[in-house]
């Protein structure tokens, strides 16, 4: 099913944060949208039919104009939602009376270890802005980007986030050129978050887990909703320099100017959608799935091949591709 | 009985039928082309006989067959609060 544009976009609003351990896909450089270039963005997504906005740092709270781009959006009407780290919610009533549909905080890890990842008192401002989202009645989600150093933690992050009233609890996927799970490690997650769900816990892994029909978790997936990699497919990413790129883990400056990537404001979308080379070898999966059955259904991680091999190679979580390469 | 789409629900068009839009729920739905038909013809004037009939004409089927497959479309749309019934 091939769509004719993005029905869902990321807007990197900016790459200025608090910074944390972690090697960020769109490392701190203190580039920024201004509120002019976010609404005219905005605007651009909604003549392209595009519905659902998913607003991405950097960190949003930090970014000027936060509450006004929301509403922004909002009028258009399309869904709004929010990826934070909840370092500062002091906008929190002001984003609630703006509408804002959603907003996700991350749990790396028990206290000690998320203050290591993300800084000195960062566990605890997320559970305040959990919380305080959750009180105001907006949609909250917990993230834990797993990587192989809190791999052991999940149960006690599930724990945690169990005892707060949000929605669903999502796992992603650490992409990094060298610290990745490797293909047992997915195996082993989405094994664990398969018992996690069978006592009734609100949890998730994200879609760069698109092999996951090949594990236990297949008896949690409604196949006829999954999609595997939305990348190129259904989502779109601008980033706050204006280019557009297929997944959140190619909004780097470095990464986005390395592939070439057109510019919202340069080009229009549904040209960059329908005609960028890039883009439509992402579409196609990678090299080594060409010929695996889920081909359709998954086709690896585009971004997990591309940091690790530079190119679109093979999927080095994947507990099949290997197997297929061969 | 007469459905109407609500008209706040946007549709894109796509090759394999449109996606619908609920913007008060933040909900995408898909349609096939067949999903998209039935979805234009609810414009709070067309009876769903008259769009079975429509549909069976499309479609080269009987009309009862057709009848069956519109009446179970619009019944999912009205789960999903995107048509009223006048």
């Amino acid at each position: 099913m091939r769509f004719s544009g993005p029905t869902y976009a990321y807007v990197q609003v900016s790459r200025k944060c608090g910074g944390c351990t972690l090697e960020c896909y769109a490392p701190p450089d203190g580039s920024s949208l201004s509120l002019k270039e976010a609404k005219l963005i905005a605007d651009i997504l909604w003549d392209a039919k595009v519905f659902i906005v998913l607003i991405d740092g950097g960190e949003p709270l930090l970014w000027d104009g936060i509450t006004e781009l929301v509403k922004h959006f909002r009028s258009k009407p399309m869904a709004t939602a929010m990826v934070s780290s909840g370092e500062d919610i002091s906008l929190a009533e002001e984003l609630k009376k703006a509408d804002l549909s959603m907003v996700q905080f991350p749990i790396e890890g028990p206290e000690e270890y998320h203050d290591k990842i993300r800084g000195e008192g960062s566990f605890q401002r997320s559970i305040e802005a959990i919380e305080t989202f959750c009180d105001l009645g907006i949609d909250t989600h917990v993230g834990t980007v797993m990587s192989p150093s809190n791999l052991e933690y999940l149960e006690e992050i599930s724990d945690i986030v169990s005892s707060y009233p949000v929605l669903i609890h999502r796992v992603i996927r650490y992409i990094h050129d060298t610290e990745y799970l490797n293909p047992e490690q997915c195996v082993d997650i989405l094994t664990r978050i398969t018992a996690l769900r069978e006592k009734g816990r609100a949890i998730a892994p994200t879609n760069c887990y698109t092999f996951a029909k090949q594990t236990p978790y297949v008896t949690q997936m409604n196949l006829d909703r999954f999609q595997g990699c939305v990348g190129g497919n259904t989502s779109a990413v601008i980033t706050c320099d204006g280019y557009v790129v297929p997944c959140p883990h190619f909004a780097s400056k470095k990464v986005a100017e390395s592939i070439d990537a057109p510019r919202i404001w340069d080009i229009d979308l549904s040209t960059i959608w329908n005609t960028w080379d890039f883009i439509k070898e992402f579409r196609r999966g990678l090299q080594a799935c060409q010929n695996c059955s889920d081909l359709s259904l998954c086709g690896g991680c585009r971004a997990a091949a591309y940091h690790v091999t530079g190119s679109f190679e093979y999927d080095p979580g994947c507990p099949v591709s290997g197997k297929v390469k061969e | 009985m007469i459905p109407e789409k609500r008209d706040d629900v946007i549709c894109r068009e796509e090759e394999f039928g449109a996606i619908i839009f609920d913007p008060s729920a933040g909900r995408m739905h898909k349609l096939n082309t067949e999903g998209h038909d039935i979805w234009n013809l609810c414009d709070g004037k067309t009876d769903v006989d008259t769009i079975a009939k429509k549909m069976a004409e499309k479609e080269g089927e009987d009309v009862e067959e057709a009848k069956s497959a519109v009446e179970a479309f619009l019944k999912d749309m009205e789960e999903r609060n995107l048509i009223r019934w006048h």
